[in-house]
């Protein structure tokens, strides 16, 4: 599944390029670097050449990056979302029947921490007391789910009920490892859960799903970078064979 | 191209060589004696004729040549 | 914990570059994953800056072994760097009048503050000769170039003097297929060593840009761009394609093929000839291309492999790139452009020879090879075929004339560019560049200068453009852009390599040999074709191949000969008094003013190969187009209607080159093999002993 997508996203990436891009500009700007870097070669012996040169290499390298920028714009906002949403299905697998896991939360203060308890579901349950790590202002919770199912585990505090989407399967599905409040650079990126409100003791409840490893040519790869090759590889393919400038 | 072999050239040999190459306004020995390793050759072996260009060969490559028709 | 650490990080650096490419192009370029960022531009800027730290590490120490090496290249030059402007085929009173007419105030400058005299040229007054003799400082008989052609004694067929391009020495045969294991071999016939070497051997940087005869290029310490006699990708030494809906299915007599044009609805299908297969089948390869023409527009869209444009009737495309698969993943690259000709009520395309591409060069054109790359990927792809203008196109009417000076001038231009990119990188050394334009537009546009050529008569007079002197203002604009970018400490030299005459009348040597006892036919025969297919050779004591040079049917020498050779001279003395003098009798003009004995004329370990007589045609006579080939006819004299209507072939002592300097020449009556000794003192170094020139002196 990686595969075929890293293909299908290197292929639609390099078109999207080669519709908002200058392609001739930056034909000709790629060839003005090589001719630069030929030209260091060639006239090796004559340091003004070699050092004129080397002004135009950057002074050419700018003028291809700015030329690049268009079409990254175009590029980046939906290859950066569709990466953060892969992510959340292949970024980790769900919690296993059976398996305990941790649950964290993260209290304002470390006053509140004697206040936080744990509502479990009744296909769940604890497994040890819970940890209480003043310095760091967490609890942690040991717990096991006894059958498969999207649950929601709440943190109770101060009167209100904090929840937390938890999915123990064995099967692939969307995960959220961690609910937040405020930060919403670092909700889009690694939450897939609404914010936590605003003001209260609960900053974050997070949950350790396992990583996910993908075998793939005699190796165990993390997703990304896995996606980061073949996306790579299939557009440089695709690249040659459409006969688009990058 | 053609592969290559090295002779070497010493002493009284050489001396009359270098003479000829002087007096014969050649650019060097090495010119010297691949000039007279042509001449030989071309008396002692008969023409190559699987070298030799055929007629139509010979106006492919000289079509285009402006001097001529 | 850690796992999911890891995952955070990895998607955090994943967001990390896409936001920096986004905030800051320094790392940017983001394809289908955020690595390309990394590996495009980046590494172009990782692989330069290796480069250059290395060129700067480096240089101290590579500075250091060349002064130890050279013992300081420049400590006895007179001058920092030469400057040397070939201009093929200047001629010195048309240069002088257009001076006196005040259009060329660059070069009256040189003439007032620096020198102007006439160039004496070389016997025969041939391009590839004179520069050939330009560049070694010796006489033909020491660089073995003595016309375009030379003759196989064995066959009577010529073959280019220049340079012999044959397939791999090894192939593989299989099946229908000869697989051919590794590279043509390209054997280079011109002698002598040229200048250049020289100076690059102690340590003076060259570059080198289109002197002819410089194919296959040579190594040595400089960069050179090879120029006159590199072939088209045909292995020819250039031939067009003109693809016409029209039904006309004469051949072209020389220079270009015609190729139909198959309708197809509303798109019409044509092919450009490619090269022979080289695996060996018995075919050429094809490159098919589209045409759609737009009658109401006057536009035709033209689709080449991924390749699409739109051409005016009357324009030329840019160089298009084109590639000749062979197959087994082989093929071969070139780039021609497209004229479109007409479009209704026929559809008429011109394509040019297709020329070794400079970017992709499938033979070496140039030294090192990646200067052929390093000019196109800075100037874009350019002409690399020697002879590029395309003088055949306009003798067969197939372009008109300002069709053809757009060509000239597209090339020249692209010269220009590479002329002043040199001057740039060569700020002390030689830098030399030869224009070819000045030759061509002579050759094709004499016409226009006399009043009754035979090529004109149909043009009236108040109707003729005045292209020459438009080619020599534009020659003297590009002088003073030259010496606007040289100092005082750097020599301008500007030469040609011979000049310019009428030609107007042909004169057919070997129906004057056939008519005065020296060359046989076959029995029945009044005429020969072409390669003297009808001669007799058990009968023949002379016969001329090429422009100038007449050869004596020697026993010993030539397969069939029948001239023993202690008879040689005598009949040398016989031919030359009786041409010496010949005389047109439809004009009353001298045809031939001059013939000259080869053994007197040329020294060297080369002079073997020489003609043994060398013709010099009298002004509006040159050998005429059959004599070239080895034709023989009836008539000796007949008119020259052909738009090729100038010519130098003649008597060298007619055509002299030009010199102009900015600085004085002392010498009154320099000479074109006097420029490699010039130089070579000029810088300091030696003069090796065999050189013929002699060094001018100069006012430094």
């Amino acid at each position: 599944m990686v595969v075929l997508l890293s293909v299908i996203i290197g292929l639609l990436m390099v078109v999207i390029f080669r519709y908002t891009s200058d392609q001739t500009a930056i034909r000709l700007a790629k060839d003005h670097l090589k001719a630069h870097l030929l030209a260091v070669r060639l006239f090796q012996d004559q340091l003004p050449v070699v050092l004129n040169s080397y002004a135009r290499i950057i002074a050419g390298t700018g003028k291809y990056l700015r030329l690049a920028f268009k079409p990254l714009l175009f590029i980046i906002l939906p290859l950066t979302l569709v990466i953060v949403e892969l992510d959340r299905y292949l970024g980790a697998t769900p919690l296993q029947t059976g398996q305990a896991f941790l649950v964290t939360a993260h209290a304002a203060d470390a006053d509140s921490l004697n206040n936080l308890s744990l509502q479990l579901p009744p296909q769940m349950s604890t497994t040890a007391p819970p940890v209480h790590i003043p310095a760091d202002n967490e609890v942690v919770w040991r717990v096991v789910a006894a059958t498969d199912g999207n649950y929601d585990i709440g943190i109770a505090a101060a009167g209100q009920t904090f929840s937390k989407r938890t999915v123990v399967s064995s099967r692939l599905a969307r995960l959220s490892p961690v609910r937040l409040r405020g930060q919403f650079w670092k909700r889009i990126f690694i939450s897939a859960e609404p914010a936590l409100s605003d003001p209260g003791p609960v900053t974050s409840i997070a949950l350790n799903y396992p990583s996910r490893n993908i075998y793939f040519a005699w190796m165990e790869w993390n997703w990304i970078w896995l996606f980061f090759v073949l996306s790579l590889a299939a557009g440089f393919l695709f690249k040659t064979i459409l006969g688009i400038e990058i | 191209m053609f592969g290559s072999y090295k002779v070497k050239l010493e002493g009284e040999l050489l001396e009359k060589i270098q003479k000829c190459v002087e007096a014969g306004s050649y650019e060097s020995v090495d010119q010297f004696v691949i000039r007279v390793l042509e001449r030989e050759l071309d008396k002692v072996l008969p023409p190559d004729q699987g070298n030799a260009a055929s007629k139509e060969l010979v106006k492919k490559r000289l079509q285009g040549l402006g001097y001529i028709e | 914990m850690k796992a999911r650490r890891t995952n955070q990080f990895l998607k955090a650096a994943a967001v990390l570059i896409f936001v920096t490419a986004l905030v800051s192009p320094a790392h940017a370029y983001a394809g289908p994953g955020a690595g390309f960022a990394v590996l495009s531009s980046f590494w172009t800027l990782f692989i330069a800056f290796l480069y250059s730290l290395y060129a700067f590490l480096t240089w101290p120490f590579r500075h250091l072994f060349r002064v130890l090496r050279h013992r300081n290249a420049y400590g006895k030059a007179q001058i920092k760097r030469a400057v040397i402007l070939g201009f093929d085929g200047m001629d010195p009173e048309l240069a002088d009048r257009f001076i006196n007419r005040g259009t060329l105030p660059n070069l009256a400058k040189l003439r007032r503050d620096g020198t102007f005299r006439k160039l004496r040229t070389t016997y025969p007054p041939i391009s590839p000769v004179a520069w050939s003799t330009f560049m070694t400082g010796v006489n033909p008989g020491k660089h073995n170039i003595y016309d375009f052609l030379a003759r196989d004694v064995n066959t009577y067929l010529p073959f280019l003097s220049s340079a012999e391009i044959r397939g791999p020495k090894r192939t593989l045969k299989l099946g229908k297929y000869t697989l051919p294991l590794g590279k043509p071999r390209i054997k280079g016939m011109r002698h002598g060593t040229p200048f250049w070497h020289w100076l690059g051997k102690a340590g003076i940087f060259c570059s080198v840009i289109r002197v002819p005869v410089t194919f296959p290029p040579e190594k040595f310490e400089g960069v050179l761009l090879s120029g006159m006699c590199v072939p088209d990708l045909k292995g020819s030494q250039g031939t067009f394609c003109f693809c016409t809906t029209r039904g006309d299915q004469s051949k072209f007599r020389e220079g270009g093929v015609r190729v139909p044009i198959e309708r197809n609805g509303t798109a019409y299908h044509s092919y450009i000839p490619g090269p022979d297969d080289p695996l060996g089948r018995p075919s050429e390869l094809r490159v098919h291309f589209e045409i759609r023409p737009d009658s109401t527009k006057q536009q035709a869209h033209i689709i080449v492999d991924s390749e699409k444009f739109t051409l005016n009737v009357g324009e030329y495309s840019p160089w298009i790139p084109v590639k000749f698969k062979v197959g087994l993943g082989l093929s071969a690259h070139g780039i021609c452009r497209f004229y479109l000709k007409e479009i209704s009520p026929e559809v008429e395309v011109y394509v040019t020879p297709v020329n070794i591409d400079p970017a992709k060069p499938d033979l070496p054109i140039s030294h090192p090879v990646t200067y052929s790359v390093y000019l196109s990927k800075l100037f874009g792809p350019y002409a690399t075929l020697g002879l590029a203008e395309d003088t055949w196109a306009l003798n067969e009417q197939v372009l008109d004339d300002d069709a053809f000076l757009a060509q000239c001038y597209a090339n020249h231009n692209d010269r220009e560019r590479m002329l002043f990119d040199a001057l740039e990188k060569t700020q002390q050394g030689l830098c030399a560049c030869v224009f070819d334009t000045t030759d061509r537009v002579q050759h094709m546009f004499w016409r226009y200068l006399e009043d009754d050529h035979p090529a004109a008569r149909n043009v009236p007079k108040d109707q003729r453009p005045r292209v020459i002197e438009d080619l020599y203002s534009r020659m003297d604009a590009l002088i003073g852009r030259v010496m606007n970018q040289i100092d005082d400490h750097t020599l301008l030299l500007v030469v040609s390599d011979h000049g310019f005459k009428s030609f107007a009348r042909c004169v057919n040597v070997n129906a004057w040999l056939h008519q005065n006892g020296y060359l046989a036919l076959k029995a029945n025969k009044t005429e020969s074709g072409d390669w003297f297919e009808d001669v007799d050779w058990s009968r023949t004591r002379a016969y001329t191949m090429g422009l100038n040079g007449v050869y004596l049917n020697l026993k010993g020498r030539e397969r069939e000969g029948i001239v023993f050779p202690e008879e040689s001279r005598a009949v040398k003395e016989e031919l030359r008094s009786k041409l010496d003098g010949l005389t047109d009798s439809a004009t009353g003009r001298t045809a031939i003013t001059g013939v000259f004995d080869c053994d007197a004329t040329y020294t060297g370990p080369y002079a073997d190969n020489a003609p043994d007589l060398i013709i010099g045609y009298g002004n509006g006579y040159r050998a005429s187009w059959d004599s070239v080939l080895g034709k023989v006819t009836t008539q000796i004299f007949e008119d020259n209607v052909k738009a090729w209507s100038g010519d130098h072939c003649v008597d060298p002592r007619l055509v002299p080159g030009v010199l102009f300097s900015n600085h004085k020449i002392g010498e009154e009556k320099p000479a074109i093999v006097d420029v490699a000794p010039t130089i070579l003192k000029l810088f300091g170094l030696a003069i090796p002993s065999y050189i013929d020139g002699k060094p001018w002196t100069l006012a430094i």
